[in-house]
């Protein structure tokens, strides 16, 4: 039995997404890692994923990156924010996922209550292991 | 009142007066009255006898005197003025009653400087309400300090035979302050001989009020005008100046700057505006906030704001205007150094960011590196792929494809600070030959994309002022962006265009038919490393753009774009020459 049910990656760095699909996968983490990496219809997605009951494939975990073409983490944070919250009442956890070391977006990952914590690309096992034993 | 006692031995001394029993008579009469109403001190008879001639008879009975002196003097005079009985029109009553009536105080006064006939105005002004003055010296009342001084010299010189007048300040027996013009003129007999003085006095008081109210209300206005920091100048309808204040003085740099013709200090490019202003006053009556700028002649330039009303005559005809005229150069200046300050700022703060960035990434520590990375990747991929199963495959690939996107990126960045640290080297550069140059080098590109790319409808000879290299990078820029950003299975179309602008610069314009840009993104496409879209869609790495906005702004110029999605979008950079 995996300890997250479904991981949400949303990210358009193909690379970073198959790296972290692998790691999960690794520690047999989650059943199942979907990505989100076609920014262009983003609320279609969100809102489908959102509409998932429990028992089927609602994220249990959910990784946000910054630095995106058109629009950046946060921006898509707050253009959806709805659909986020409700995610996040529903039960899930939110990270921002990003390769910046910057104080600036960190302050700003503060400022949100749903978001459980700012992490740096990679995710090294230290994390994994929290992860798992908080679950 | 005079005590019997006193009466009596009045009485007696005019007894004793050596004059004729007729007029002794007359005497004891007229004294007999005066004696029942006050203490009279001094008293005159006219008599008119059987023959018409006038005699006056002046009785100075000092009455606290007599007590010592036993003396009462009778002074008389006749005054043989035969008058021809149809010539006597009035009667001296009737007289009387014209000076009476007068709006101006009369008197006259004998060469003794005593009074001799007044009426009711001048009684008012210098007599007293029951006493009369006449015989009394003009100076008798020491409460007229003033007139006292001088109006003996002035009498004398009448006497002389001179005109005079002044004005003086006076407290009336109501107590009221009156200020009056006095004239006086000699007095003559017959025989043309100096006999005394008309004194004319007329009450100025509410003209010199008036005058006053006038004067201090001009004097407020005009230290208004003076002291205001604008220039204040009334202009005849041809505009040259009628009338200034001292502000304009300083404005215009002169003395005085009345008859300046101010159309003709207009700088010359503000010469169509401010026609256009002086219609409005013609149509309107007045204009506000006129902002422009006079050139004088040692070549200095003033910036300025007017506010001007017109005067027209009766048949509506502008025959001047009143304009009030503000210096803003010294303000013009501050803003000016103000935005040099804020740019320069903001230029400083963003290069500083840049920089600390470029610094950091595009250096040799992290290009060495990746060299490393680079070619034992490209070692391992030649060597071990047979050995290495699918998913190790991938991550090989995800490895060479990294590099190589970070080569990328470290290569752009390199262009970019290279750009932003560039120095300018402005020449004259050949629009026409420029763009040719390019679409020669960027053929292989042009026939690979088929496009087409229309240059300028200008002169083939058309020079701007700009550094050739980055200029042409600029251009290159934007034809590629252009290129790239078509929708796939299109031929991308491109216009470049080129018009002088109203600052005398230039404005060039790169128009494509591609996808275009969504109004939300129409200033982020110029940040540095923004991208629009998935690299699988539109490659790139969000520079070139970045890199265009810098070079244009190396030259002072400005970038921009307009789009509509799915239309097309036109980038727009203005150069200055």
């Amino acid at each position: 039995m995996r300890k997250f049910k479904h991981i949400l990656l949303i990210d358009d760095d193909h690379a970073s997404n198959y790296y972290h699909q692998y790691i999960f996968n690794q520690s047999e983490l989650s059943e199942n890692i979907y990505t989100v990496d076609n920014l262009d219809n983003l609320s279609l997605q969100l809102d489908h994923i959102n509409q998932l009951n429990e028992e089927e494939i609602r994220p249990s975990i959910i990784f946000l990156d910054v630095n995106m073409p058109k629009y950046t983490g946060f921006e898509i944070l707050e253009k959806y924010i709805h659909i986020f919250t409700d995610l996040s009442n529903k039960g899930a956890q939110m990270y921002v996922l990003t390769s910046s070391n910057n104080q600036r977006d960190k302050l700003k990952s503060k400022g949100y209550e749903m978001i459980n914590g700012y992490l740096e690309k990679p995710l090294n096992d230290q994390f994994i292991n929290v992860l798992k034993g908080i679950s | 009142m005079i005590t019997a006692n006193k009466y009596e031995k009045i009485l007696n001394l005019i007894q004793d007066l050596s004059i004729d029993n007729n007029t002794k008579k007359l005497l004891l009469k007229e004294f007999s009255y005066l004696q029942k109403t006050v203490e009279k001190q001094d008293f005159k008879i006219t008599r008119l006898k059987e023959d018409k001639k006038i005699t006056e008879y002046f009785l100075n009975a000092n009455i606290q005197d007599l007590e010592v002196s036993n003396k009462l003097l009778v002074s008389y005079k006749e005054k043989e003025l035969l008058q021809k009985e149809n010539q006597l029109l009035f009667k001296e009553s009737q007289l009387r009653q014209i000076i009476d009536a007068l709006p101006s105080g009369i008197a006259y006064i004998g060469k003794d400087f005593k009074y001799k006939l007044f009426n009711d105005l001048y009684n008012q002004w210098f007599g007293c309400p029951e006493k009369t003055i006449i015989g009394r010296h003009v100076c008798w009342c020491d409460r007229k300090l003033e007139f006292n001084k001088l109006i003996i010299p002035i009498l004398k010189e009448t006497f002389q035979g001179s005109l005079k007048e002044f004005i003086i300040s006076i407290v009336d027996f109501n107590e009221n302050n009156v200020i009056l013009k006095v004239y006086t003129v000699p007095a003559l007999d017959n025989n043309g001989n100096n006999i005394g003085a008309y004194m004319y006095a007329q009450d100025i008081t509410a003209i010199k009020n008036k005058e006053n109210e006038l004067k201090e209300s001009e004097e407020r206005i005009r230290d208004v005008f003076d002291n205001v920091y604008d220039a204040i100048i009334e202009l005849d309808s041809e505009g040259y100046i009628t009338n200034f204040n001292d502000a304009a003085r300083k404005f215009f740099d002169v003395d005085n700057p009345l008859g300046l013709h101010v159309p003709s200090i207009v700088h010359p490019d503000d010469i169509e505006r401010s026609k256009f202003f002086f219609e409005k006053l013609k149509n309107e009556g007045f204009y506000e906030n006129y902002q422009g700028r006079i050139l004088k002649e040692d070549g200095t330039i003033i910036y300025i704001e007017v506010n001007s009303v017109g005067k027209f005559d009766k048949n509506g005809n502008l025959i001047g205007s009143r304009d009030i005229v503000r210096n803003l150069t010294e303000t013009v200046k501050i803003q000016k150094i103000l935005e040099d300050k804020n740019v320069e700022l903001e230029r400083y703060i963003e290069s500083n960011m840049q920089l600390e960035n470029f610094a950091y990434l595009a250096s040799h520590d992290l290009k060495a590196p990746l060299d490393n990375v680079r070619n034992f990747s490209n070692l391992l991929n030649e060597s071990a792929l047979e050995r290495l199963n699918t998913e190790e495959k991938i991550f090989l690939q995800f490895i060479l494809q990294g590099v190589n996107n970070m080569q990328k990126t470290i290569k752009s960045l390199l262009s970019f600070s290279q750009v932003s640290n560039k120095k300018l080297e402005l020449q004259k550069v050949c629009i026409f030959d420029t763009l040719n140059e390019l679409k020669t080098d960027l053929s292989v590109t042009i026939n690979e994309n088929k496009a087409e790319i229309i240059l300028p409808d200008t002169p083939k000879k058309l020079f701007i002022s700009v550094d050739k290299i980055l200029f042409r990078q600029l251009m290159q820029n934007l034809i590629l962006n252009a290129m790239k950003f078509t929708p796939k299975g299109e031929n991308p179309i491109i216009f470049i265009n080129c018009t002088s602008n109203q600052q005398g610069g230039w404005l060039i314009s790169v128009k494509d038919n591609g996808i275009g840009i969504a109004d939300e993104f129409k200033e982020k496409i110029f940040l540095l490393f923004k991208r629009l879209h998935l690299k699988k869609d539109y490659d790139g790495l969000g520079i070139g753009l970045s890199i265009c906005k810098k070079i244009v702004e190396l030259h002072n110029g400005r970038i921009w774009v307009e789009s509509e999605e799915g239309k097309g979008s036109t980038f727009y950079f203005t150069i200055n020459n």
